[in-house]
């Protein structure tokens, strides 16, 4: 039974691939053949669900993007994944006139309008088609679900409500309804895909209460059309939760911090520094055509490797969270798990080797079949996990490399220490003076979460350090949106956000060279993360437990179940929530999304599982935030 | 150079500031923060005049504006708040004009008894 954000969605996928019909034993073992054409939305939603493999099993047998030049296939039936936007519908009626397939099954992303339906029945009757066209869905699957608790918006078209769209300077009205509507849109087909009517709580007085009050409008107006309604309770059998989930919507500029800090855990450093997009990552891998690697009279050449980096691969999943050493070390011992599995296998190959000369081998015969057919068909299973291991294995060595080239551990000690106000070893000025730590951009987020999270700095000093890093060749325009930021957010003591947490760090990995790992982490600290909790964190946390929290009592309340809309309602839940979706507009990142899943894990008792689902606008890794916000910096 | 908002307010017999017509130019700032901006000026607007005295002129510095306040002899009064590059001259040139224009289109015994924000001439 699909529980989950990411396995209802792959169910809707593959219902839609089935003709929009359920799918049955009989088209699983024998489907029909099919073309699948897609826009840009339709390719990013479908391309962290399902493999080409996959598809392939489902029949697609040609995959095209809908604005490509395509030959037409006269016998075979083609299914529409796109958005109903008038592009992709002018461009649909010109596949009707030219006659591209046999029959056409239109599934819309998003909800079509009146209008464009009627302009596609009206060149489909001009183009002699009626009856080519089958169906015509209304999907409903307006987002990009990345894992079973990790969801977000846009990943191709993001620049459109990036956090620079929503907070830039000369925005109009009108493009900013269009940017609300459309996140409020892919809200909204997120709670239909889970056919759940949450209770919705945001902050006051920016972009969250906005897509909040318009989420709200549009789930109560769905729910009172009774014709229509997309919440009927019949289709969720064996639901037996009796409690709504809460749907907490943030805002971005309620924690910038957050969105720069460098990290630790793996999965997040892989966004970071190695780019992770859409469950993918690309690698410049050196080839290794010599003796030695380290030959310098030979320059190595590179190569381009992409990762995927699925929900089935036990490594990541289990290691996605965890600190880096953590995860070397996990990584060396599946290594070493492995060779032990490789090394008997040989021996069995040795052992049969033998078969012939051997008299007890002989007794042993029966034994010995028993254990060749169980190495046979283990031996898919090594070499998939043979391939998963070379895999993190070559990731861990490229996330090492920046590692060690930027100093990130360093910074990432510092960024800890100003977030729970403990003192620093070196001074801040000195770590931006310092010409080996790190890209100017690395400088640039350190010393912008000094100015949000440290003891607060007069204008003189400030001055002074941007100075210092202009001549480290740092873009300092952020630096003056964040100032401008911060006198604007009314900011209830800050720094106290952040505190809770801590940093111990221990020398040396010396237990890992001990164990003649390939990873030499000289000169890299192994740093130890005690457990703090995000803002975000922090919110969702009170909100949860219905605890009282400052920031969070003046949150909105609103439930689109309630027959009368009440601006003032009190929220009457008594007991907590267990389950939550998170969603931030404006841009979210791993760092926050892996604190709250440690948090909803901390929080798990046997028997009361607590849930969270994060969700965001787009993920954006610092680097792409850096820029975002000089170029706000640049505009004011 | 940029110019954020003009506003014309009386200074009341009791010592407050009452605004009585205003313009703000928003566009440069967050779609979200325009409110608590505008707030924000007219709060100012209002301190401002009420703590300069009849008859005097003051250009206070906060954080990146400057306002530039005058408050004439019968008590009519106009602050403009600009950038740091506007120069403070012309700021109470401005300032000396609008009031001009407005003691013309809303003669004197009218401003008292005038609401709030009622008139928008500008």
């Amino acid at each position: 039974m699909a529980t989950s954000l990411q396995e209802k969605q792959i169910n809707a996928l593959k219902r839609m691939l089935n003709f929009n019909q359920p799918p049955t034993k009989t088209t699983n073992a024998e489907p029909q053949w099919k073309v699948l054409v897609y826009d840009r939305f339709g390719q990013d939603i479908i391309s962290p669900l399902l493999t080409v493999k996959e598809l392939r099993d489902f029949g697609v047998t040609l995959h095209v993007s809908l604005h490509s030049d395509r030959d037409p296939i006269p016998d075979v039936p083609a299914i529409y994944f796109v958005m109903p936007t008038d592009d992709n519908i002018q461009r649909i009626c010109r596949d009707f006139q030219n006659q591209l397939y046999e029959s056409y099954y239109l599934n819309f992303i998003s909800a079509v309008s009146r209008q464009k339906l009627e302009d596609l029945a009206n060149s489909a009757i001009q183009a002699n088609a009626v009856q080519q066209v089958a169906k015509v869905f209304d999907q409903n699957l307006n987002f990009i679900s990345l894992e079973n608790e990790l969801f977000t918006l846009r990943h191709q078209a993001r620049e459109s409500i990036s956090y620079y769209a929503i907070n830039k300077g000369d925005v109009k009205d009108t493009e900013m309804e269009a940017i609300m509507d459309s996140i409020v849109d892919s809200l909204f087909s997120v709670f239909v895909t889970l056919s759940i009517v949450p209770i919705i709580r945001c902050p006051r007085g920016n972009a969250a209460e906005m897509v909040a009050e318009k989420l709200d409008k549009k789930l109560r107006e769905n729910l009172r059309d009774a014709r229509n309604s997309l919440f009927s309770s019949e289709g969720v059998p064996g639901q037996f939760s009796f409690q709504r989930p809460l749907l907490v919507i943030l805002d971005r500029n309620l924690d910038l911090a957050t969105m720069l800090h460098h990290t630790w855990t793996y999965q997040a450093l892989g966004h970071d520094v190695l780019d992770l997009q859409l469950n993918r990552m690309e690698i410049e891998e050196v080839i290794e055509d010599g003796p030695t690697m380290n030959s310098p009279a030979r320059k190595p050449r590179t190569k381009k490797k992409t990762y995927d980096l699925s929900s089935k691969d036990k490594i990541w999943m289990s290691q996605k969270g965890h600190p880096f050493p953590e995860v070397a070390e996990a990584v060396q011992e599946e290594l070493n798990a492995y060779r032990q599995e490789e090394g008997e296998v040989k021996k069995l190959k040795a052992a049969l080797g033998l078969e012939g000369e051997d008299d007890t081998a002989i007794s042993m015969l029966s034994d010995n079949t028993a254990r060749l057919t169980s190495a046979v068909t283990s031996l898919p299973e090594l070499l998939e996990k043979k391939r998963q291991i070379d895999m993190h294995m070559n990731i861990a060595t490229a996330l090492l490399e920046q590692i060690k080239a930027r100093k990130l551990d360093t910074y990432f000690e510092t960024e800890e220490k100003m977030m729970s106000k403990a003192a620093l070893n070196k001074s801040l000025m000195d770590i931006i003076s310092d010409p080996e730590a790190g890209k100017p951009e690395d400088k640039v987020r350190l010393f912008i979460i000094a100015l949000i999270c440290g003891p607060p700095m007069t204008d003189a000093e400030i001055d002074q350090y941007c100075v210092a890093l202009q001549a480290a060749n740092c873009d300092i325009s952020s630096i003056q949106y964040v100032r401008r930021w911060k006198s604007y957010t009314k900011l209830q003591a800050p720094s106290s956000q952040y505190a809770g947490g801590g940093i111990s760090s221990t020398s040396m990995f010396s237990s890992l060279l001990s164990k003649g790992s390939q990873f030499v982490m000289e000169g890299v600290k192994n740093l130890v993360v005690k457990g703090h909790n995000l803002p975000t964190t922090r919110i969702v946390d009170a909100l949860m437990e219905l605890k009282s929290l400052p920031d969070a009592d003046d949150f909105h309340y609103f439930d689109p179940k309630l027959l009368r809309a009440d601006a003032s309602s009190v929220p009457r839940n008594k007991s907590p929530f267990q389950e939550a979706y998170v969603f931030m507009v404006g841009g979210g990142n791993y760092i926050e999304f892996q604190n709250l899943i440690d948090y909803a894990q901390s929080k798990s008792a046997p028997g009361m599982q607590k849930k969270i689902v994060y969700g965001c606008s787009d993920l954006v890794n610092a680097a792409q935030f850096l820029n975002q916000l000089s170029q706000l910096g640049q505009e004011m | 150079m940029k110019l954020y908002s003009i506003a014309v307010l009386l200074k009341t017999p009791e010592g407050k500031g009452k605004i009585l017509a205003s313009k703000t130019e928003l566009a440069s700032f967050g779609y979200f923060q325009r409110s608590t901006v505008a707030e924000f000026m007219t709060f100012t607007n209002k301190i401002l005049v009420e703590r300069t005295a009849t008859s005097s002129r003051a250009s206070v510095k906060e954080q990146e504006y400057i306002c530039h306040v005058y408050v004439r002899s019968d008590n009519l009064s106009g602050v403009v708040i600009a950038d740091h590059e506007y120069p403070q001259r012309v700021a109470h040139t401005l300032i000396n004009k609008v009031l001009d224009e407005f003691s013309q289109k809303c003669p004197q015994q009218d401003w008292s008894k005038v609401r709030e924000k009622y008139v928008t001439i500008i």
